[in-house]
């Protein structure tokens, strides 16, 4: 009892916090990509008329929902290299295993996303004398891209909270960084406080980026007036609170 | 590619399983205080009195805004470091899911409740049931019925997250397999064998669930 | 046959064991307007689709100026993947549906710009320029860069309407386009017809609009149960109908 806390060597070392975050971020983002990309491959393979494809896309999509993120990510680092020889950096191992889950929640979105754009429109286009590709490219995608956004930003907010996982396997990141911080100069609570707080910042920010996308994208209702950024923020953190499951 | 080495994962079957007891306990007890604070939360969220209403929000957004491993970190590092407070890892453990999942459980609640048709309360208010027993008879049985699958959904949930307790080094389930792994130099094996028992676990409570769905269906 | 634009011969086309058209046939010449009508759900809509083989005719032909399309479209079997010698007979063959179906991620002017440009391969000026001449003809020259949810029912489908003819079409087809109107903006779409047969357009329009029908079309076929029961010059239809089922119906209509 009777502590005083100290921010100041936090401060201080400021520059290895933000160090962190950089490469929080770069991990979170780097992951994101790989994901969106996989996403729409699995999508598309969902919604294939091949049904091997079909097959093989819900299969992963089931596989992936039910692989508990930690131990794949331990899995992945200690036995994939034990098993294949293939040596992967704890920054690959986490972009590797991130990516294949993320990829599999962000199919089920795009797929939801493309189904969502009703048939009518690609009669219309079709009537037009447009292709196939160019419907799907001028009419199709547009619109689900549109829908998918929001969604694919609050996965973003998740998988930005599940990069702390990766710090077991030695990645550098907030979590990381903070421990070496608060070894350094005996200031624990003030590091970790410190790092709760910048998790908890970002990730309501980008979920309340993601409410405020869902807002400006819409076509129903031009006439609603449209909500501030900053509006949205503080309807996230005062009214609304933020909603997203990690994958844990 | 070497051979999976099941003979000797078998051989430390006993201390496998001791420690998936361990998990189940963890994720068990975590689950128990989660519904009985979430309720509480919930409660204050659903409020009339602004204050109440606004500090739940702000707890729901925090402890669902903060990876469950930088919580861990900062209760069990950081707090009891700097206040002093003896926690064991267990507990402290314990604590933080259950704070974690009653952020989740608050907003199941609430959706089950929102569920309810309006209709219900008025039915129950005239036949003259005061507020307390409108709720407790009528609203929250119906609220849980509604809510149960995503309550499921939470345990299971639960049980996945528990493996993060590990960094505190608690000796469940993950945190053995770790073990084992650095003791016999096998990886694959052990890790594959801890991830099969987590999905068998999740699969098994959903299954579990989805009986007692059917049971106390009306 | 000169002046043929149409043939439609023993057209059948079922839905699982729904046999929607029981081998219609129909012809439509150069610059004439025809009104089909009849009681809803009978296979209207599953025509006009068939005509520009958004549907796959199970039997028949589907003759337009010379060319027999359903063994054209039965070698692509998906009829949203289409074949080169299918757009080419989309591009010729104009529909407004029901349901307007604009592009809501597009401007007015940029919905009907879209076609031009990537079917004819116009230059993006080219079509624009055409585009806002189409949308002045239907009266929409202030609304050119509206988006569809900021029109009104009946300016959407003009605009439609627009998107349609800015490919001047050789034939329109009409899927009951006032249908989903409000009943004060029926006339503002029902006069974009009027002109344009009044113009000379060829055009097939499923209407229950009747004083269209009996005003300005030049023939009007009664469909019901998957065929024509009765079709004729609309003063002789309404006045004289012959079939009882037709007399029923416009009995129901005036009633
Ligand atoms: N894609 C489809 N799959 C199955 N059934 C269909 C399909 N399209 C149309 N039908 C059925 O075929 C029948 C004829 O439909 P159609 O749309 O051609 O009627 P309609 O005469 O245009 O009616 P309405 O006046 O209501 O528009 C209806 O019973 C309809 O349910
Ligand atoms: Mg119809």
């Amino acid at each position: 009892m009777g502590y005083t806390p100290d921010f100041e060597p936090v401060w201080r070392r400021a520059d290895l916090l933000l160090e962190g975050l950089a490469m929080t971020f770069v991990l979170a983002i780097v992951a994101m990509a790989c994901a969106i990309v996989l996403g729409l491959v699995i999508a598309v393979g969902q919604m294939s008329s091949v049904r091997v494809a079909r097959r093989l896309a819900t299969g992963y999509v089931q596989l992936a929902r039910g692989t508990p993120l930690y131990v794949y990510i331990f899995w992945v680092y200690y036995s994939l290299g034990s098993a294949t020889g293939i040596l992967l950096t704890p920054f690959q191992a986490g972009v590797f295993c991130l990516a294949t889950l993320y990829g599999a929640y962000l199919a089920e979105i795009d797929r939801g996303a493309l189904q969502s754009v009703q048939r009518e429109q690609r009669e219309a286009a079709v009537a037009l004398g447009l292709t196939a590709w160019q419907s799907f490219r001028d009419i199709v995608a547009p619109q689900a891209v549109r829908i998918a956004i929001p969604p694919t930003t609050n996965m973003f907010a998740m998988l930005f909270m599940d990069t702390s996982l990766v710090s077991a396997i030695g990645a550098l990141e907030l979590i990381r960084v903070a421990r070496i911080g608060s070894s350094e100069t005996f200031r624990p609570f003030e590091f970790y406080t410190v790092m709760g707080l910048i998790y908890v910042v970002v990730v309501l920010v980008v979920s309340a980026l993601s409410a405020w996308l869902e807002r400006v994208l819409r076509y129903e209702d031009p006439q609603a007036p449209q909500r501030s950024f900053r509006e949205a923020f503080l309807k996230r953190v005062l009214r609304k609170p933020f909603s997203a499951s990690t994958s844990r | 590619m070497v051979e999976f080495q099941l003979d000797t994962v078998v051989a430390s079957g006993p201390r496998i399983m001791a420690a998936l007891g361990l998990t189940i306990y963890i994720s068990t007890v975590s689950m128990l205080f989660g519904l009985a604070v979430g309720l509480v939360v919930s409660l204050l969220r659903g409020s009339g009195f602004q204050p109440f209403r606004l500090l739940a929000v702000t707890y729901i957004s925090i402890f669902r805004g903060l990876p469950l491993i930088a919580f861990l970190i900062w209760l069990y590092f950081g707090v009891t470091v700097a206040f002093n407070i003896q926690l064991s890892p267990i507990t402290a453990g314990i604590v933080v899911l259950t704070i974690q999942s009653s952020a989740y459980l608050a907003e199941i609640y609430r959706s089950g409740m929102e569920a309810i048709p309006h209709t219900q309360r008025q039915a129950a208010v005239a036949l003259g049931l005061s507020p307390v027993r409108v709720f407790t008879d009528v609203q929250f049985p119906q609220a849980v019925r509604i809510a149960l699958p995503a309550i499921g959904n939470e345990y299971i949930g639960l049980v996945k997250g528990s493996a993060l307790v590990s960094v505190l080094g608690v000796a469940e389930l993950m945190r053995t397999s770790q073990q084992l792994v650095q003791f016999y130099q096998l990886p694959f094996e052990f890790f594959t064998t801890a991830a099969v028992l987590y999905v068998a676990v999740g699969v098994g409570l959903g299954r579990l669930f989805r009986i007692v769905e059917k049971r106390i269906r009306y | 046959m000169s002046g043929v634009v149409l043939e439609v011969n023993n057209l059948h086309k079922s839905f699982g064991s729904l046999h929607v058209l029981r081998g219609l046939n129909l012809t439509v010449r150069r610059g004439e307007t025809v009104a089909v009508i009849g009681p809803s759900g009978k296979g209207k809509s599953t025509l006009l689709r068939c005509i520009n083989l958004l549907e796959q005719p199970d039997e028949g032909q589907v003759i337009f100026e010379g060319t027999d399309y359903v063994p054209i479209a039965r070698r692509r079997g998906l009829p949203l993947r289409g074949n080169p010698q299918l757009r080419q007979l989309r591009t010729h063959i104009g529909i407004v549906f029901q349901q307007f179906n604009l592009f809501p991620h597009k401007t007015a002017v940029e919905n009907v710009m879209l076609a031009p440009m990537r079917v004819l391969g116009m230059s993006k000026n080219e079509a624009r320029e055409r585009s806002l001449e189409q949308l002045e003809h239907v009266g929409l020259k202030d609304k050119v860069d509206n988006h569809p949810q900021t029109l009104s029912g009946g300016q959407q489908q003009r605009v439609a309407i627009a998107r349609a003819l800015v490919m001047e079409p050789r034939l329109m087809l009409f899927d009951e386009i006032t249908a989903a109107l409000d009943p004060e903006l029926v006339g503002e779409v029902v006069e974009e017809m009027q002109r344009l047969a009044e113009g000379g357009m060829t055009m097939v329009v499923v209407t229950h609009h009747m004083s269209f029908a009996r005003h300005s079309s030049d023939r009007i076929l009664f469909v019901d149960d998957g065929d024509i029961v009765e079709e004729g010059e609309p003063d002789t239809l309404f006045n004289n109908p012959k079939e009882p089922r037709t007399q029923e119906f416009l009995a129901h209509l005036l009633s």
